[in-house]
């Protein structure tokens, strides 16, 4: 092995316990010392456990069948203990709640060199250094109880670099961090990056965030390496491809890809970031694009009646959190809202008294003209069907086809009555031949369908999802959506909270911003992400693409491009 | 969160500074008086003693007082169920007549000492969460030789109750949400839905949990020696031994007195009741 190789993984192949199938099948890769290596892939393709076979996690912990080398600076991963393997390569979880050993920051960065034996004087410096490393110094004495999602994954960042570690390996560390958060995260590791020339592997399936800082992208399909290399060959030549797994390159440099299709000619080196798009717009003296602002998307409106009010809403939890305070909200039927903010802004708690699970302490929510303080949740529940963000605490039976009749049951609802409705979803959500599964045994992804699929069954008039991309790849967030449109488009009203602003800003007709407990913006998600965009404080709740936009096409905010498609008619003037 | 009403609260005195291990020692001692002391009068001057240290710990009086809640369950257990089962022979206080009225009143005031007992050992276990960090505690166990893996184990076990807190109440609602009645239902009906519909979700998540805990305590190489470095080192004070002597000292002259059968009785509830609520006899 080379002394510039860190991580050699040669012929690996790797199941699980008690299962058929290869989950690693011929993985071959060579990282090198300092790289930037991103991962993506759709989900299931096997991104997490080729992670967890760097530090030995996978096979040592996980039992199963292993195959291959995988050779950690010097160290065989097979013949060498988690323990050991763990001094070179940290780990990185998705879920910052389920990662956290001990109450308070400074006790977290400690946990590892305590464990390790260190001095006590080598313990605090290496605390000071990973803080400063990760930029949480003001929060080193707070407890970990009191910090957000966003700041708790940065500690686990920092807990895992006090470890002096030669690679760091993060397991899509934005997963769950809401967009000011995850933007703060890919920061801290480009700075941390260049600073100690460490190794890092990123599985990560916002591409936006990363590939900018990333000098080498591997994607990965049923597991098996299908593409590596520098990050802009990878988009360039893969493109179809990556659309065809379902990996979404980042927008701005999609945009470009499609005008290089297109026949326009485009910077030599494609854009991964909305400064690299600018610079090689400056660039282009020859007015390469036509730059004509011809946005041809409608923007959807509705004629129906209110059928959500909210009045003057507020609510504060028992420990004196005011979650909501004073909302004001009309939404017609057929109306398709997108929901955003940061985490703690209020918005579950916002949707759990649009189902009168939380009763107004102030103001009131009238539902289909019910009021929420009166109605029994059971009566809102058949009119108004709600999946929230987390998938496995809404799976209550031992097989999918129980799962999907547990609300029917519930309503007094006939199995005769759903029976058409109970295929036809099965297959539009992609689990057909999965009736006798167990809820439990499907990835992430699908439980989430089955929850949307577990609800669409009773067809009630109001959906309400929260988070619905979780642990969805672009294949089947696209799939998702259409299922909502679609719905939509038969006049049932959609509302949907997410992190995912390109996605709402492709399919929501309106979209609100909650900040504080309160509703801060609101109106057409044309204009909204305008005015987001023209605020430098909000730039993570819009999309590059959206800033770009409003560089490009100026002041006129309704008539702003915002996805992909209106940006490319707009700057080709296709649209006309 | 309702399990984070009662854990550490992050305030300085001298109660918070004391060794973890002299305040173990309090609290056993508190809960061996509690069981000792004869009459309600000397458990209400424990009681009182109890809530004094918590005075002296600048927890607040509100806080002092919202920690009285979880006493309204062995209070209500305690004043009803023992009027009603108690047998002659069986009260703490000789009754010289057989009849109905004096056995409920027996057993009215046998019902008041174990309320009283049992809000002492609760209130001073509140007390003890409230002014004690589990870290500190773990750590000060671990030096009298316990392994630090069984300490860490209960160190996680309290890392882990709000969060199935905030999962019991998001399966609650998710639930709820797709039709499932939880609310009015009877005593059964709540709990044949509990084991039917909540128990799978919520013990499919610990597990999830659980490995994913492991899987960071194992990367950061938890167990890789015999022992390990602690950054903080809890000490023990001069106070701790004066609370460590006044606790040992006044527990072995009870038990003495008790043993004897010397522990004067300040009060004879049993008669006191009667003459209150039948003054003519």
């Amino acid at each position: 092995m080379n002394k510039n190789t860190i991580v050699e993984i040669k012929n690996l192949r790797y199941k699980y316990p008690n299962s058929s199938e290869w989950v690693l099948k011929n993985i071959n890769l060579r990282i090198m010392r300092g790289e930037f290596l991103c991962i993506a892939g759709p989900s299931g393709c096997g991104k997490s456990t080729l992670l967890y076979s760097l530090n030995g996690i996978v096979p040592h912990a996980t039992g199963g069948l292993v195959e291959g080398k995988v050779i950690v600076d010097s160290l065989d991963t097979r013949k060498h203990s988690i323990y050991e393997l763990s001094k070179i390569v940290a780990l990185v979880q998705q879920n910052p709640e389920n990662q956290m050993r001990t109450f308070s920051v400074r006790d977290e960065l400690a946990f590892g060199p305590e464990n390790l034996l260190l001095p006590r004087s080598e313990i605090l410096d290496r605390i000071t250094w990973a803080a400063k490393m990760v930029d949480i110094e003001p929060l080193l004495d707070r407890e970990i109880r009191e910090l957000s999602g966003g700041q708790k994954q940065r500690v686990a960042i920092a807990a895992a670099l006090s470890m002096k570690p030669e690679v760091l390996v993060l397991d899509e560390p934005t997963s769950n961090i809401d967009p000011g958060s995850s933007i703060e995260i890919a920061k801290n590791l480009k700075a941390m990056h260049s600073k100690t020339g460490i190794t890092i592997i990123l599985a990560e399936h916002k591409l936006d965030l990363f590939l900018p800082m990333a000098n080498r992208l591997c994607i990965m399909k049923e597991g098996e390496i299908v593409c590596d290399g520098d990050p802009r060959s990878v988009l360039i030549r893969y493109r179809d491809l990556l659309l065809e797994i379902g990996v979404r390159p980042p927008e701005i440099s999609e945009l470009f890809l499609n005008l290089t299709r297109a026949g326009y000619r485009c910077p030599p080196n494609l854009p991964l970031s909305l400064e690299e798009a600018l610079e090689s717009f400056k660039g282009n003296s020859g007015r390469p694009f036509k730059c004509i602002c011809s946005p041809s998307r409608d923007i959807r409106s509705s004629e129906g009646g209110p059928i959500v009010e909210v009045e003057n809403l507020s609510y504060v939890y028992p420990g004196g959190f005011k979650a909501l305070d004073g909302i004001n909200l009309q939404v017609r039927a057929g109306e398709f809202v997108g929901i955003i903010g940061n985490n703690g802004s209020g918005k579950t708690t916002f949707l759990l008294h649009l189902i009168g699970i939380l009763k107004p302490q102030k103001g009131k929510v009238l539902i289909f003209g019910m009021d929420t303080r009166t109605t029994p949740i059971s009566t809102i529940a058949r009119r108004v069907g709600i999946v929230f963000q987390y998938p496995s605490q809404q799976l209550f039976e031992n097989s999918v086809r129980d799962e999907m009749l547990f609300a029917p049951r519930n309503f007094g609802i006939s199995e005769e009555t759903v029976a058409k409705r109970f295929h036809d979803l099965l297959k539009e959500v992609d689990l057909e031949g999965l009736d006798e599964r167990h809820p439990h045994s499907l990835s992430v992804g699908q439980m989430k369908r089955l929850n949307l699929a577990s609800i669409l069954i009773y067809d009630p008039d109001l959906i309400i999802m929260d988070e619905p991309f979780l642990g969805q790849d672009y294949g089947h967030i696209r799939k998702v959506m259409g299922i909502l449109s679609e719905l939509n488009r038969r006049g049932k009203t959609i509302f949907i909270v997410s992190h995912h602003i390109t996605e709402l800003a492709e399919y929501a007709s309106r979209l609100l911003l909650f900040e504080g407990g309160r509703i801060i913006e609101d109106g057409p998600t044309r204009e909204v992400l305008g005015r987001l965009s023209d605020s430098e404080e909000r730039h993570p709740f819009c999309t590059p693409l959206c800033r770009l936009s409003r560089i490009l096409f100026g002041k006129k905010i309704e008539e702003a491009p915002i996805t992909v498609d209106e940006m490319f008619l707009a700057l080709s003037g296709e649209g006309h | 969160m309702k399990a984070l009403r009662y854990s550490y609260v992050n305030v300085q005195s001298r109660v918070h500074d004391l060794n973890p291990l002299s305040k173990t020692l309090w609290l056993l001692c508190i809960n061996l008086l509690s069981f000792v002391l004869p009459d309600p009068a000397w458990l209400a001057i424990l009681f009182l003693t109890i809530f004094c240290i918590g005075f002296t710990a600048r927890l607040g009086l509100k806080r002092l007082v919202d920690a009285m809640k979880p006493l309204k369950f062995p209070i209500f257990i305690f004043l009803i169920f023992p009027p009603i089962i108690t047998l002659q022979g069986l009260v703490t206080m000789p009754s010289e007549n057989t009849a109905v009225t004096p056995l409920i009143l027996e057993g009215i005031a046998y019902g008041t000492i174990i309320a009283l007992r049992f809000s002492c050992i609760i209130y001073s276990a509140l007390i003890f969460l409230m002014t004690t960090k589990t870290k500190d505690f773990v750590y000060s166990i671990t030096r009298l030789g316990i392994p630090y893996r069984y300490g860490f184990m209960l160190m996680t076990i309290f890392q882990l109750i709000p969060s199935f807190e905030a999962e019991m109440n998001n399966i609650k609602y998710a639930q709820m949400a797709r039709g499932l009645i939880l609310e009015g239902n009877t005593f059964f009906k709540k709990y044949r839905n509990f084991f039917k519909y909540t128990i799978q979700p919520i013990l499919i998540s610990s597990l999830r949990k659980g490995i994913e805990l492991a899987t960071a305590m194992d990367s950061a190489c938890f167990g890789i020696y015999k022992n390990r470095t602690y950054l903080e080192e809890v000490k023990y004070s001069n106070l701790d031994f004066i609370l460590s002597f006044i606790s040992i000292i006044s527990t072995i002259i009870v038990f003495y007195l008790y043993i004897t059968g010397n522990i004067p009785i300040l009060l004879n509830f049993s008669e006191t009741l009667r003459k209150l609520l039948f003054p003519s006899g």
